[in-house]
């Protein structure tokens, strides 16, 4: 009797499992088979930036207690929590809190493709965290801006757009600028290059799977005008801290917002 | 000495610091970015040996360890040798794997920090790693010690002529004859600085103190410290015999997993995969070097790893081949020619090479072309002097753009010298720099004969020609269609423009002719980690691409 149950779940759990796993492979021929990238419906977060601009040590102080503490290197892959518990307010008080999708992406431009794909794949990004180191001095931080413009080209197209923090980390230090100033160079920058880059030659996507026409390019704002970040869909909020300090508030404020204020 | 030693995840967190002295963090991060992201070294190899970066006055002996993914790395002065970093570097990425290996895989299953509730063990393995470090110090003092005895008599005699010290002594005399530029001082600073700074004279002197230290550590040892010792040991013991008898534990219901994911991937099963996969790739015109190296990595990456829930072994693989392909595609800097051309003086010099028939003339007016219809003035210089009619066709090709639009007329024209040899290049190539200069043109393009890569005859007059010219960027033609010989195309062209010189960019011509077999783009970057600029798609002057890499993985996985 016991034996006969056993079996006939077992039969029941193969049966579903096969069939599961024949829709999977079903779905997965559209572009490549066995390639298809994973879409996420999962409230998401990322965090962006050039190397050495503190990413991975903000995503371990949010993620791990004293983890602003921990030493870091140059990352060769994403982190990645799905179970990232917000608003941040909620472990200290009863607030509820949900399970939220956090990503920090690597910043060598070999490979910045994942911070592509995981705005491409992720259909409800509550926002995403540009982090730049604000001692570099101006020449480097174009740099910088070509990063962001590349982002803000992917995430303008989205409905709404994507909101955008801005964080100046390492605003403790002697030789940082000011947030002012950041911005200003950033603005102008994003300037030259989405007019370079309509000017430049088109991409080989025979397919489409690159957006490449120029209404993309401009960041929907005319050429004829001055860029600035108030013009773009997202809204884009600037502000310094220091992570290695552990002052962070304004930024977690603004996860926070983000959460309670979709 | 050792200067720092470190263990760290690919995610870029540090599992595990020793750093007895402060050195900058980039030197690290120069290893990861220029070697481990860049993938520059290639070893096919050693799967499992430790690999040597030297960087800035540093060597960086490193090891890759899969599942968990970490990579232990130790850094010294490349000045000061560290005899035992190898086995250093080898015995503890060990001891660490079997250590932490388990729980490590159990917290990152969890989503957990990797040394979640493991802030005693790390202790232990600080400890571990210490009384390692403490041995394979006493082992060189007593190497040393062997050593100066029998070289002892040797060099009371005469000092330069012993074998043993030869290492230690090279080091500092190199560093030193840089101070000196005549001859007979630089002997005599020579000398001198070795009596003081290593062994020779005061060898008797030097030693003795080591040998004080030594036995005071010992003595602590015995005193206090025992039973830890001892403890260790014991640790060590049980930990390296842990390590190789983990050879593998059957699975369960594995037959299951194979379609509901979470099955632990075995060597076997993903060799069979990749097989396929690699074959397909040289189908699609990848050299075997290239894609053997390829397979090679996700293999490594791969084995002994967990399938994702509801994913095959075969999409696992296949989605990590993607993303390898992916990496080596992508360019490790911005390419923006346009930028370039404006932030430098003019007038902005660049340069085609390769082999014959690839399509250099003509992709050369096909940049003219898109030059021009960004409002610079461009001068296209003849440099091939030796093929008939390569002047001629470049006179048509700057015709038909002074004729695309009226604008063009004045924008664009050919500075030619005639036929002839090698010293003719060079002497184009100037005159025509000046010309520009005087008629203040933006943009000079200049072409020049097609030869072939494995002919020292042909390729050297390169090296006198990028003297002369002194372009701004060199960029190598090369076409779709070649296949597996690129690779060595692409590395004698870089290796052609003499010390400190190379290539700057790619054009695959011809793309349009292949089908889906871009395979050459891949074998170009594989040997020598230079981007691709443009891709040709046509016969056209408007049909110049720039390369989407992700169109080019999704072909070559198709």
């Amino acid at each position: 009797m016991d034996s006969n149950v056993i079996i006939i779940t077992i039969v029941a759990i193969l049966l579903a499992s096969v069939a599961f796993f024949l829709f999977q492979q079903n779905t997965n021929t559209v572009s490549i088979p066995g390639l298809a990238k994973q879409s996420n419906k999962q409230p998401t977060f990322i965090i962006a930036g050039l190397s050495n601009s503190g990413k991975t040590t903000l995503f371990n102080s949010l993620t791990i207690k004293n983890g602003f503490k921990m030493s870091t290197v140059t990352s060769q892959e994403p982190n990645i929590r799905t179970n990232f518990k917000l608003p941040l307010v909620g472990n200290e008080s009863d607030i509820p809190q949900l399970s939220f999708k956090l990503v920090e992406c690597p910043g060598h431009q070999k490979l910045h493709n994942f911070v592509y794909d995981e705005i491409k794949n992720s259909s409800s990004i509550r926002g995403l965290i540009y982090m730049i180191d604000s001692t570099l001095d101006p020449k480097k931080m174009v740099e910088s801006a070509k990063f962001l413009y590349e982002i803000l080209t992917r995430t303008e197209r989205k409905a709404n757009g994507v909101d955008i923090l801005i964080a100046c980390n390492k605003s403790d230090q002697f030789s940082s600028r000011q947030v002012k100033t950041i911005k200003q160079i950033l603005e102008t920058e994003i300037d030259n290059y989405r007019k370079l880059s309509v000017s430049n030659i088109s991409k080989s996507n025979e397919d489409g799977t690159d957006f490449d026409d120029d209404e993309t390019k401009q960041l929907s704002v005319s050429l004829n005008d001055q860029f600035n970040f108030e013009k773009l869909e997202g809204h884009i909020h600037i502000s310094n801290g220091s992570v290695l300090k552990n002052k962070i508030e304004s930024w977690t404020n603004w996860i926070d917002e983000r959460v309670v204020n979709p | 000495m050792i200067d720092q030693f470190l263990i760290f995840t690919l995610t870029g967190t540090v599992l595990y610091k020793y750093t007895p002295r402060k050195i900058s963090d980039n030197i690290v991060n120069a290893l990861i970015s220029n070697v481990l992201i860049s993938d520059s070294v290639k070893s096919l190899s050693n799967d499992s040996s430790v690999d040597t970066y030297t960087y800035n006055g540093y060597t960086l002996k490193y090891l890759r360890v899969n599942n968990p993914n970490f990579v232990s790395v130790a850094i010294f002065p490349t000045l000061t040798p560290l005899k035992y970093a190898n086995e250093l570097v080898d015995i503890s990425s060990t001891l660490f794997k079997a250590k932490f290996g388990d729980d490590i895989l159990q917290n990152l299953e969890a989503q957990q920090y990797e040394l979640n509730d493991l802030d005693e063990e790390l202790v232990k393995f600080d400890a571990i790693f210490k009384s390692k470090l403490q041995d394979y110090e006493a082992d060189l003092v007593e190497e040393q010690q062997r050593e100066k005895e029998l070289t002892t008599p040797n060099k009371r005699e005469t000092t330069p002529s012993s074998v043993s010290s030869s290492s230690m002594k090279k080091s500092g005399g190199k560093a030193l004859r840089k101070w000196g530029v005549d001859g007979s001082v630089e002997e005599a600073v020579d000398s001198g600085a070795l009596d003081f700074s290593t062994d020779s004279s005061a060898d008797q002197v030097d030693s003795r103190p080591t040998e004080k230290i030594d036995t005071d550590n010992y003595g602590q040892k015995d005193q206090s410290g025992h039973f830890l010792v001892k403890d260790l040991n014991e640790e060590i013991e049980y930990l390296l015999s842990k390590s190789k008898e983990k050879a593998e534990v059957k699975e369960q219901f594995s037959f299951f997993k194979r379609f509901t994911g979470g099955k632990t991937i075995t060597p076997e099963e993903i060799k069979k995969i990749l097989k396929q996969l690699e074959s397909q790739l040289i189908k699609k015109n990848v050299a075997p070097e290239a894609a053997k190296h390829l397979t090679s990595s996700v293999e490594k990456e791969l084995t002994g790893s967990k399938t994702k829930s509801w994913t095959s072994v075969e999409s696992t693989a296949k989605e990590a081949l993607a993303k390898a392909l992916t990496k080596i595609l992508t360019p490790g800097t911005s390419v923006n020619l346009l930028e370039d051309i404006k932030s430098n003086p003019k007038p902005y010099v660049i340069s085609v090479v390769g082999v014959n028939g690839v399509g250099k003339s003509t992709n050369l007016s096909k940049l003219a072309f898109w030059l021009l219809q960004n409002n610079l003035k461009v001068l296209i210089v003849a440099c091939d002097t030796f093929r008939s009619g390569a002047v001629e066709q470049l006179r048509v090709h700057v015709r038909n753009l002074q004729n695309s639009s009226e604008s063009t007329k004045s924008q664009i024209e050919l500075y030619e010298g005639g036929y002839g040899g090698a010293d003719l290049v060079a002497k184009i190539a100037r005159n025509a720099i000046d010309y520009a200069k005087k008629n203040e043109f933006d943009v000079i393009l200049m072409d020049t004969a097609g030869r072939r890569h494995n002919d020292a005859k042909l390729m050297s007059p390169l090296a006198s020609f990028a003297k002369a010219a002194n372009p701004n960027k060199i960029i190598m033609v090369g076409e779709a269609l070649v296949g597996t010989d690129s690779i060595e195309q692409a590395r004698n062209f870089n290796a052609a423009f003499g010390a400190g010189r190379g290539l700057d960019f790619f054009i695959i011509s011809k793309c349009d002719t292949v089908g889906g077999m871009i395979g050459t783009l891949v074998n170009m970057v594989y040997s020598t980690n230079i981007p691709i600029l443009f891709v040709g798609v046509g016969q056209t002057y408007t049909d110049l691409r720039r390369l989407s890499v992700e169109w080019a993985v999704n072909v070559l996985m198709s």
